[in-house]
């Protein structure tokens, strides 16, 4: 039965995808891999493009590795956005895959149909509308069987409430030993500790059920490339502060994907120092794309739907955007390298206080709107954006709290509603007459009367 | 002849703050307010305040608690806060939050930032029933109770945890006989009045739950029962505390022979408390059997990876009422209760799996046309399985 | 043998007389704010169209919104199972129904007696009921019964991104102010109504056969649309009136009540 339309669906059989042939059987796959060439032809005009050509290559090398694990039938570990995968790497050819990355890449790579379908699959398997949609693309994914069986799934309750759902989800249809990660509430040495020991038992778990053992060797290397990687990225986002901006708003969002699928790669490592080149070339020579009128703080989620927002934004309104809340990663102690231990705690330090959403959404609202703040004064901001997901609770809960703040701090604060993943919610017409309207009066109003 | 003794028991959840509790509090005995049975009452009472479990009933709108926490929370915990935001629960001594979920965790910083309340404790509980995450549970009880004695002004003893203990064992006694009443062909205690006797457990001093139970319960086994309903289900869900909301499915002829709802009976332990031992040797640590019994109890759909227990247990508990049908209530915008509808909805589909009914609400809403119908037509097709299983017309399954 | 179905929905009220297992009387009219005598005058229509005297009735049964204000019922039954009945009765192939009524939208799944299996509803919002289509015309100033002839017509179909009523229907006027052609908004209003119900049907997943009832199935437009949304052919019931499926049903079960048997395994009739 065709899965378009509304006859029952058969039950997920994800046994049939055996090599990369059943893989690229799917419509799913194979759209992913035509789609890829097509993007990087966009790019081929801008030789100084080097960020979104790295990361485009990664894409390939990943989607290369993922395909060769199959044929290999090596084993592959399911986890959520939460969760980095350095401690999956260090298990030899085992394979991470993110359980939201089919979808989001869909939706990245402007397949919207497909990744659509996955959340209209995912409610019509008994998802509720109105939980989150990025929960819902991972569990349309894995209901349609996209993904090689798992050898045994992670779950942990980063960055968000809604990862409960995909979560959950994922233990039900992985069909394969669960682990969970609690992630505690404050932001202390004790949750640093608490999810190192977890950790520290997530290790035997991987080993038992992947049938690999841990190379500590192979651990030192990939946090070894996650320290570069992140040295990079924060190198990279002090060129961004710079006024104006010279490299395009919408790459700064990827570092969540960066985290989420690189983290302790050598392609991870390629794809942070192409977005710095990218950034110091651009700036040393001065290159302007658009003429930057005003910056924002955009707080809360990407318009992953159509990242050509960010151009819209940037060539109809001069409005930059030199860092987010997904593309901020913050300063804090990089993983030490010289035992098992100290490995293991720099990795659950890195998750609970630098991965992007989890640092900030994750406590109480305080470190999420400090955080605002700092972005906002370091990166030299007009204004803020918040751009509410829809079904992102933690953000909507704090609203008004993070209103006051924003009122107190005299920055002006657009706030509006959307779903990052589904543009039947907000039309992508009506995000850009809400940031027109608010750049146009009153962001550049103001900064004329700060000016005269 | 029940009757009259369950009318106290709807009159006072009517309220808040129900009167036993307000009096108690104009004695000038403080109460601490709770939004989540994984925050133990026995920690507050030793403390010397008493336990209210927060709801928002008597909030005639939640705009009060939108305005910081928008229209995109449930609105359970968008009542509660705007309750508080508005003297709703008179003078409270402290509140207890916890990492429950999203909302409860907003609720938390509107409590610390906007009102008077001179205590704001808060609970993070590990999002797993493991064993290895049960001592930082422990840890956090820990916590929780010195800063509430220092906050209190009072000394934290094992004494007055098992004191607490005790108390709170008599209600689970209480509500333990009650649970049973709901069983057998002949009920005694309709679901709605069990919820209303389960609210009032968690917001009303143990000594006067225990006053209002006693003569109930021995009304209720003195009565021949109710007449045989048409369909037992059982009712599972997340933060129902409107027992009219109960009754109204009842009135469709979905007798709800038992509930995991988090305001009824997945709130009663049994009770854990150990006798004295003989000599006065110790009985152990009293912060340890309330973490242990509180930690482990069935869990709630915020615990991850428990799906696969939690649905044995609902089966287990199915069987143990004769139910012919699961009824699952939840709050819009609740993740972790859409969670779970995700998966239990797969189970439904397998082969011979029970029937289930998903129902969204709203807090404060008792919808009338739409639940009588679904409920209604649910019936309907509980009888129609019978018929097909070739089983009378009121026989359940075995 | 005579029986009855009162059917008291939402917005329109309607009755059927089945006389030893056949239709001898179908009729529809508006409900009003006083369903009791909307039932009394509906069911007495029917009567007369039969040309049966009430005591000649054997059993009636009251189903739709309003089935507990039918005083005269011997039973009420849901309007699920009813039209699960009715379907069954005139397709007896059809093991999916599609109820779209004035408030609501129902997915019925049958066996192969027309016995009510499982069903979802939607949620308390409008879209994808008869009272978003009949809102939308009203804002595009139209007659519900222009949106056959407009759907027919050509254009692209607008993008109704909205799928609350409410902003729909600003939705629809700024579209309208915008000057775009009238053919459009109406194929995309109905487009937006068949997402929203075959939303609906995705989470039951649906059995051929494929049928539609409630007043909205009357719509051309929208059981095309729908079919193509589903990718299923929806079965028709020739001149039926597929608005009076529900209230056939209950008078089918009614039939069942009166030869003593109640309907699989229901519960005894009570006293009219």
């Amino acid at each position: 039965m065709s899965r378009s339309t509304g006859l029952r669906t058969p039950r997920l059989d994800r046994g049939k995808l055996r090599g990369r042939e059943a893989l690229l059987e799917t419509p799913e796959w194979r759209e992913l891999l035509e789609s890829l060439p097509v993007l990087r032809s966009f790019f081929a005009g801008d030789p100084g493009a080097h960020g979104i050509t790295a990361l485009l290559h990664g894409v390939s090398i990943y989607l290369e590795r993922l395909f060769d694990s199959i044929d290999r039938g090596a084993p592959c570990v399911w986890y959520n956005l939460g969760f980095n995968p350095e401690l999956v790497y260090a298990l030899g050819d085992a394979q991470p895959i993110t359980i939201e990355m089919l979808g989001v890449m869909h939706n990245l790579l402007g397949n919207l149909d497909r990744s659509l379908a996955f959340i209209d699959r995912a409610e019509a398997e008994g998802a509720p509308g109105d939980c989150c949609s990025a929960d819902k693309l991972a569990a349309g994914a894995m209901h349609l069987g996209l993904y090689p069986s798992p050898a045994c799934t992670v779950g942990i309750n980063t960055p968000c409430d809604a990862q409960v759902m995909g979560t959950q989800v994922m233990a039900e249809l992985g069909r394969a030993p669960f682990f969970a990660v609690d992630v505690p509430y404050y932001h202390n040495e004790e949750t640093v500790r608490h999810v190192a020991a977890q950790l520290r038992l997530l290790v035997p778990f991987l080993e038992e059920h992947t049938r690999r053992r841990l190379d500590i060797d192979r651990l030192r290397e990939v946090c070894r490339l996650s320290n570069q990687m992140t040295e990079t990225l924060w190198e990279w986002l002090d060129w961004r502060k710079l006024v104006p901006l010279t490299q395009s708003s919408k790459l700064v969002a990827f570092t969540l994907v960066l985290q989420i699928l690189f983290t302790g790669t050598e392609e991870g490592l390629a794809i942070a120092r192409g977005l710095l080149q990218e950034a110091r070339e651009r700036q040393e020579r001065g290159e302007r794309f658009f003429e930057e009128r005003c910056r924002a703080i955009w707080y809360q989620d990407p318009v992953w739907t159509d990242m050509q927002i960010y151009d819209w934004f940037e060539r109809d309104l001069g409005l930059t955007v030199p860092v987010d809340v997904f593309g901020f990663y913050a300063h804090t102690t990089l993983i030490d390298t010289s035992s098992l231990d100290s490995m293991l705690e720099g990795l659950a330090r890195k998750l609970v206080n630098c991965h992007p959403m989890a640092r900030q959404f994750r406590s109480d609202i305080d470190v999420y709107i400090q955080d605002f703040l700092h972005l906002h004064e370091a990166w030299r901001a007009d204004c803020g954006i918040f751009a509410g997901h829809v079904a992102c609770k933690h953000a909507w809960g704090g609203i008004g709290l993070f209103k006051e703040a924003c009122r107190r701090a005299g920055i002006p604060l657009l706030v509006f509603e959307f779903d990052m993943f589904d543009p039947r919610v907000t039309s992508y017409d009506d995000i850009f007459f809400q940031v027109e309207r608010f750049v146009n009066e009153v962001v550049l109003p103001r900064k004329a009367r700060g000016r005269g | 002849m029940s009757a009259e003794f369950l009318q106290p028991f709807w009159r006072l959840c009517e309220a808040s703050v129900p009167e036993p509790t307000a009096r108690l509090r104009d004695s000038g005995r403080p109460i601490v307010g709770y939004l989540c049975h994984y925050v133990p009452a026995e920690i507050l009472l030793a403390a010397g305040a008493q336990p209210l479990r927060l709801r928002g009933v008597g909030s005639e709108d939640s705009s009060a608690g939108d305005a910081f926490l928008s229209g995109r929370l449930c609105t359970y915990v968008r009542h509660v806060v705007s309750l508080a935001l508005e003297g709703g629960f008179g003078p409270l001594g402290g509140v207890v939050c916890g990492n429950t979920c999203d909302h409860v965790r907003r609720a938390a910083d509107v409590f610390r930032k906007k009102t008077e309340v001179p205590f704001v404790g808060f609970l993070s509980v590990p999002r797993s029933p493991r064993q290895d995450l049960f001592p930082y549970y422990r840890r956090e009880l820990a916590r929780l109770y010195s800063g509430l004695c220092e906050a209190l002004c009072c000394q934290p003893s094992d004494e007055a945890l098992w004191e607490a203990i005790r108390r709170m064992d008599e209600v689970r006694v209480r509500l333990w006989r009650l649970k049973e009443l709901r069983l057998g062909a002949r009920p005694k205690l309709t679901g709605a009045d069990a919820l209303a006797v389960h609210i009032l457990a968690q917001t009303v001093p143990p000594e006067d739950f225990v006053a209002l139970a006693d003569p109930l319960i021995a009304a209720l086994e003195a009565s021949p029962g109710l007449e045989p309903p048409r369909a037992k289900v059982v009712l599972i869900g997340a933060e129902l505390d409107e027992p009219a909301y109960v009754r109204l499915i009842e009135g469709q002829g979905a007798f709800v022979a038992a509930d995991r709802l988090c305001f009824g009976a997945r709130s009663v332990l049994p009770p854990f408390g150990k006798e004295p031992t003989p000599g006065g040797a110790s009985r152990g640590d009293p912060l340890d059997a309330i973490a242990r019994a509180y930690f482990f109890r069935p869990s709630c759909a915020r615990m991850i990876g428990d799906f696969p227990a939690r649905h044995e247990a609902l089966l287990a508990l199915c069987r143990e009422a004769e139910a012919e049908g699961v009824i699952f209530e939840r709050l819009m915008f609740c993740d972790p209760w859409g969670a779970d509808q995700h998966n239990l909805g797969q189970r439904a589909r397998e082969e011979g799996a029970l029937p289930v009914l998903f129902l969204t609400r709203e807090y404060g809403i008792v919808p009338t046309g739409q639940l009588r119908t679904r409920v209604q037509a649910f019936v309907e097709r509980i009888e129609i399985q019978r018929a097909r299983r070739g089983m009378a017309w009121g026989a359940v399954r075995p | 043998m005579i029986t009855a179905g009162v059917d008291i929905g939402s917005t329109a009220s309607k009755a059927a007389v089945l006389k030893d297992g056949s239709p001898i009387a179908q009729v529809v009219g508006a409900s009003t704010t006083n369903p009791k005598r909307t039932a009394q005058e509906i069911f007495e229509r029917a009567l007369s169209e039969a040309g049966v005297a009430r005591e000649e009735v054997a059993c009636v049964v009251g189903t739709g919104y309003g089935r507990t204000q039918v005083p005269f019922a011997n039973q009420n039954v849901s309007e699920i199972t009813c039209h699960g009945r009715g379907a069954h009765f005139l397709q007896p192939a059809v093991r999916t129904v599609i109820d779209i009524g004035g408030q609501d939208t129902k997915v019925i799944l049958i066996d192969g007696q027309g016995n009510l299996m499982d069903f979802v509803m939607n949620d308390k919002c409008a879209a994808g009921t008869g009272r978003f289509l009949e809102a939308m015309a009203r804002s595009m100033e139209i007659p519900l019964d222009a949106f056959e002839e407009q759907y027919l017509g050509s254009g692209d179909p607008s993008v109704i991104s909205n799928m609350c009523s409410v902003f729909a229907e600003s939705e629809v006027i700024n579209l309208v102010n915008d000057g775009v052609p009238l053919a459009s908004i109406v194929k995309g209003l109905i487009q937006s109504l068949a997402s929203r119900v075959a939303s609906i049907a995705r989470r039951l997943g649906l059995e051929p056969q494929v049928t539609m009832t409630g007043g909205v199935a009357k719509s051309g437009a929208v059981r095309d649309a729908l079919a193509r949304k589903l990718g299923v052919p929806l079965v028709g019931f020739g001149t039926q009136d597929p608005q009076l499926v529900g209230a056939l049903g209950a008078a089918i079960v009614a039939a069942d009540y009166a030869r003593g048997c109640p309907p699989a395994g229901f519960g005894p009739a009570a006293g009219g």
